[in-house]
């Protein structure tokens, strides 16, 4: 069952697949699907507002360029003081990850 | 950080761009999310439709883009005011009168207030300055309260009080710039040594005073002003040491002193250029009164403290020595001394304008009040729409901010014209600091301060008022209802206000009028048109010591001015009338040893022959002076019609003998021989005091200060006179210069300028007030007669004639003005106190003011009633009932 994300990892995920390379919003909330075994959906809603969230930050950078359909599209490709947020909150997430598994783990059993 | 403004910047300016691109990029996520589908199996129009609700809500994704691109705040206030401005341009006779009378109201406050700045609270050029007073002499029982102080009164205060660090004393001379070139007369103070010190200023070059150089008789040595330094030496730092030439004297330049020094303010007008010492500070007689004194306060003493024993030290005096008897002290703070004859016009004009802008804004609020009770429907909907309550405020605020900003800015430019006005038409004398009134740093932000406050008053009101109403109230209501009733009366009651204002403000202007028109009523007593008169000094050891030359020189001088083309007469005078008194105590031979303190006072007054038919004063009983009365004659006096009245009411005073006091030994007595009717020496506001003229033959060394008046036919070229009289005067002595030509009709002008001057602008700012009471009351009936059109159609429908309907409408108005008048009076009444120290023979109360004016606002009232009254009566009742 697809569960929705909370937003401050949206933040995350989009920089993370951005590592990769530069993508437009679609394939960004495509590819982030796709990962995750189609469990994370990404809010169409919310994608936007967060790239041009990012975008305002200095953490994502904006391109225009045409598709091989010869459409105008906007990619966006990560910055490297987005690179260096991506590492710190990575971290962090990982960290928190750890420390309520680690909460999980003592309480059962 | 900076990324982030710089993105904002380029959301901020280029909007159109940015809204495109974002268009752009959400359209091709649609598509590719419809393709997908596609793809997977969907027919073309429900993967479209499918890509869509995936998608969510197209507007509130934009919207969120918006949000987060940082500067929705920024876009809503500018779309706020950009709206704002067009509904303003939409009702031009609206916004015009408003931003006008907001322009009124801030402009001739920011202009008042920057005269009080100039003015009342300029920066005094000494060390603290608020710790330094003039001590006066006074005279209660004679009216007299800033006396000059005599040197005995002065040593005893000096050593004698408690309070003061120290004191100085200081005189105006007329100093003649000799050596080099024509005579130039300069104006120069005479002081004790310490003048500096009690100050605290010191010289940028060179030293002040030493007491051995305070000494008369002692060294001469000058200190300089800035200005003069500047001008004659061309700023020569070599400067000390240099001689000039005073009075025919050598005198060594010790110092020269900072800019913007110019010695004791309470000069009025007096700029000194030279400053020396060696003043005379010897004790002669009490009651020779020659100086002006400044003192320090010891630190913890108050004015008032300082005051209270000053006099109880004249208390003493005047018991160790009668001839002190009536003189007590006053002490005055230095600022409050210097602008004592302008200040209370400056206060006074700074409420009135104030309650200017009072009635602008509460005109103001009430036109809003009234346009927003008719956008109630707008607002409602909008809050239907979803506009939370702040932005229905903002945007409310937003028209009211342009207002006040158009207004503001108008109204600097107009305060920028009005302190033009002040500076050109002010008495310049009586008022230090004229020259920097003006619209500067500190009184813009007055004006920015103002704008705000107004902004908030009038705009904020209504507009929380409007923003409360329930929303659905508003959408059901329709105009069939009076709509807004309490809304309506919350109008009438601020126009009643508004009347209430004006009231005040025009019973103050009436008081001014009249009393202005009583003061030019008071016979002068003499003719000073076509009068010119000038200063004629006679400095110099050749004058000093011998009062015959003067005498022979004065009268010379009389005689070939006589003659020069243009001239009718020619006279010299000691004084000038309304330009001061020189009080000199006599006593008449009747009464020759009156109890100490007791003996009268009368005005010296040393002249010409001729004096009496220049001036045109009627000669009532007796004869003028002749030629014949000559040093070795009998001394002869003229006195006037009040001498005569007080003391020879019933006798013929012709004949009568009296002295001057105190009297050299064996000196005859003078014998009246003419009555002179009253003349107003002491300017109209002063009733008429005794006064002894004498011939400058009998009494040369009398006469100080030296005028020399000329009465030129009319239409003559007053230039070529005065050029004629310089070379005459320099034909007899080629050291002597003139000084001070003024006509005299501008020094009798000058004793009321003041006057004049308030009751001009009190005047504007009273029809101001009346015109903006009247707008107001023609604005509330005007919209209440709008609002209530169907009522008015449903009465006259049902038989209500057109008469019925006018007065209906204006007995409102007259309710309303009624109330205003009602409530304003009992604030005149109340108030009006305040105006009289500037009110001559009107009281704060006149009766006659007081039912003038009430009758003038009711005329008004009535007046603006009119015109919504017959608009009142214009309605059709078929159509008024028909529309909705």
């Amino acid at each position: 069952m697809p569960i929705d994300l909370p937003q401050g990892t949206l933040d995350l995920l989009i920089l993370k697949t951005l590592d990769l390379g530069p993508q437009h919003g679609w394939a960004i909330s495509n590819r982030i699907q796709q990962v995750s075994g189609d469990i994370l959906h990404v809010q169409q809603g919310s994608l936007y507002p967060a790239l041009h969230r990012l975008e305002r930050r200095g953490w994502i950078r904006p391109k225009w360029a045409v598709t091989e359909n010869h459409r105008r599209a906007k990619y966006y490709e990560l910055t490297r003081k987005g690179r260096a947020q991506l590492k710190d909150q990575a971290e962090s997430w990982r960290a928190l990850a750890a420390a309520v598994a680690q909460i999980l783990e003592g309480q059962s059993g | 950080m900076l990324s982030d403004l710089i993105y904002r910047l380029r959301a901020l300016f280029r909007r159109n761009t940015v809204e495109r691109d974002l268009e752009d990029e959400l359209r091709f996520h649609i598509e590719n999310e419809t393709a997908a589908r596609i793809a997977r199996g969907a027919d073309s129009t429900e993967a479209v439709r499918q890509a869509r609700i995936a998608f969510g809500g197209v507007e509130q994704t934009r919207e969120a883009c918006r949000e987060a691109r940082g500067v929705s705040l920024l876009l809503a206030i500018f779309r706020d005011l950009r709206f704002a401005l067009r509904m303003l341009v939409r009702t031009p006779g609206f916004t015009a009168v408003a931003i006008l009378t907001l322009a009124l109201g801030i402009g001739a406050n920011t202009a008042i207030f920057s005269a009080v700045k100039a003015i009342l609270l300029r920066p005094l050029p000494y060390r603290d300055a608020d710790r330094l007073v003039m001590v006066w002499e006074a005279n209660p029982s004679r009216d007299w309260h800033h006396n000059i102080v005599s040197a005995a009164n002065f040593q005893d205060w000096k050593n004698r009080n408690h309070v003061f660090t120290d004191m100085a004393a200081f005189l105006s001379p007329t100093l003649t710039l000799t050596g080099e070139g024509d005579p130039v007369e300069i104006t120069g103070e005479q002081s004790t040594p310490n003048l500096l010190s009690v100050l605290g200023v010191s010289p940028i070059l060179g030293r002040a005073f030493t007491p051995e150089e305070g000494r008369p008789g002692g060294p001469r040595v000058a200190l300089i002003a800035f200005t003069f330094w500047q001008n004659q030496f061309a700023g020569a730092k070599d400067v000390l040491g240099r001689g000039i030439g005073l009075n025919g004297q050598s005198y060594r330049i010790i110092g020269v002193l900072p800019p913007g020094f110019d010695g004791c303010e309470s000069c009025f007008g007096h700029r000194p250029q030279i400053w020396i010492s060696g003043l005379d500070t010897h004790p002669q007689g009490r009651i020779y009164h020659s100086f002006r004194v400044v003192a320090r306060l010891r630190p913890g003493v108050t004015v008032d403290r300082a005051l209270t024993e000053m006099r109880t030290l004249a208390d003493a005096i005047t018991r160790e020595d009668s001839s002190n008897i009536g003189w007590t002290v006053e002490v005055v703070g230095v600022r409050d001394d210097s602008v004592r004859i302008v200040a209370p016009a400056i206060e006074i004009l700074f409420v009135a304008a104030f309650l200017v802008l009072l009635i602008a804004c509460v005109n103001l609020a009430n036109v809003l009040l009234a346009r927003s009770s008719a956008r109630q429907r707008e607002i409602g909907v909008r809050g239907a729409m979803g506009a939370g309550r702040t932005r229905i405020v903002a945007q409310l605020i937003a028209e009211n901010l342009l207002l006040a900003l158009g207004g503001g800015t108008l109204g600097v430019v107009l305060a920028i014209f009005l302190t033009r006005l002040l500076r050109a038409f002010a008495p310049a004398e009586a008022t230090p600091g004229l020259a920097n009134v003006g619209v500067n740093g500190v009184v813009l932000a007055y004006s920015l301060g103002l704008v705000i406050v107004t902004t908030l008053f009038f705009g904020l009101a209504p507009a929380i008022l409007s923003a409360r109403r329930d929303l659905n109230d508003v959408l059901k209501q329709t105009s069939r209802s009076t709509g807004g009733s309490g809304g309506h009366r919350l109008r009438g009651i601020l126009v009643s206000a508004e009347v209430a204002l004006a009231m005040v403000l025009v019973t103050s202007a009436a008081l001014m009028i009249s009393s202005v028109a009583r003061l030019s009523r008071v016979p002068l007593g003499f003719d000073p048109t076509d009068v010119i008169a000038m200063r004629v000094p006679l400095r110099g050891q050749v004058y000093r010591d011998n009062p015959q030359r003067v005498a022979a020189v004065l009268t010379e001088l009389v005689r070939r001015v006589n003659t020069l083309p243009g001239v009718e007469h020619a006279s010299v005078t000691r004084g000038v009338p309304t330009d001061g008194w020189d009080g000199e105590d006599f006593v008449t031979a009747e009464n020759p040893d009156p109890p100490p303190g007791q003996s009268p006072d009368g005005n010296y007054v040393v002249v010409s022959p001729s004096y009496f038919d220049l001036m045109r004063i009627p000669l009532l009983r007796g004869r003028a002076f002749l030629e014949s009365d000559v040093q070795n004659s009998r001394p002869v006096a003229i006195v006037n019609e009040e001498l005569a009245r007080e003391f020879w009411p019933h006798e013929d005073p012709l004949g009568k003998r009296l002295h001057t006091v105190p009297v050299p030994p064996n000196a005859p007595w003078m014998t009246v021989v003419g009555i002179a009717a009253n003349v107003e020496t002491q300017g109209p506001t002063n009733a008429a005091h005794p006064e002894i003229f004498v011939p400058v033959a009998q009494y040369p060394w009398a006469i100080t200060p030296r005028e020399l008046l000329v009465r030129a036919v009319p239409n003559a070229n007053t230039a070529a006179i005065v050029a004629g009289i310089r070379k005459q005067l320099r034909a007899l002595d080629p050291s002597l210069p003139i000084s001070d030509v003024r006509s005299l009709e501008a020094v009798v002008g000058e004793s009321v300028l003041v006057q004049r001057f308030l009751t001009w602008l009190l005047a504007a700012f009273g029809a101001l007030s009346l015109l903006l009471a009247g707008l107001g009351v023609y604005g509330v009936l005007s919209y209440a007669v709008s609002l209530r059109t169907q009522e008015i159609g449903l009465r006259m429908a049902l038989g209500a004639g057109r008469g019925d309907v006018l007065s209906h409408v204006i007995l409102r108005g007259v309710a309303l003005g009624f109330a205003g008048i009602a409530a304003g009076a009992a604030g005149a009444l109340s108030l009006t106190g305040f105006l009289r120290s500037q009110l001559y023979r009107t009281g704060p109360r006149d009766p006659v003011t007081f039912v003038v004016v009430p009758v003038v606002l009711l005329i008004v009232t009535l007046s603006a009633s009119y015109i919504p009254a017959r608009r009142a009566t214009a309605v059709d009742p078929m159509t008024a009932l028909r529309c909705e």
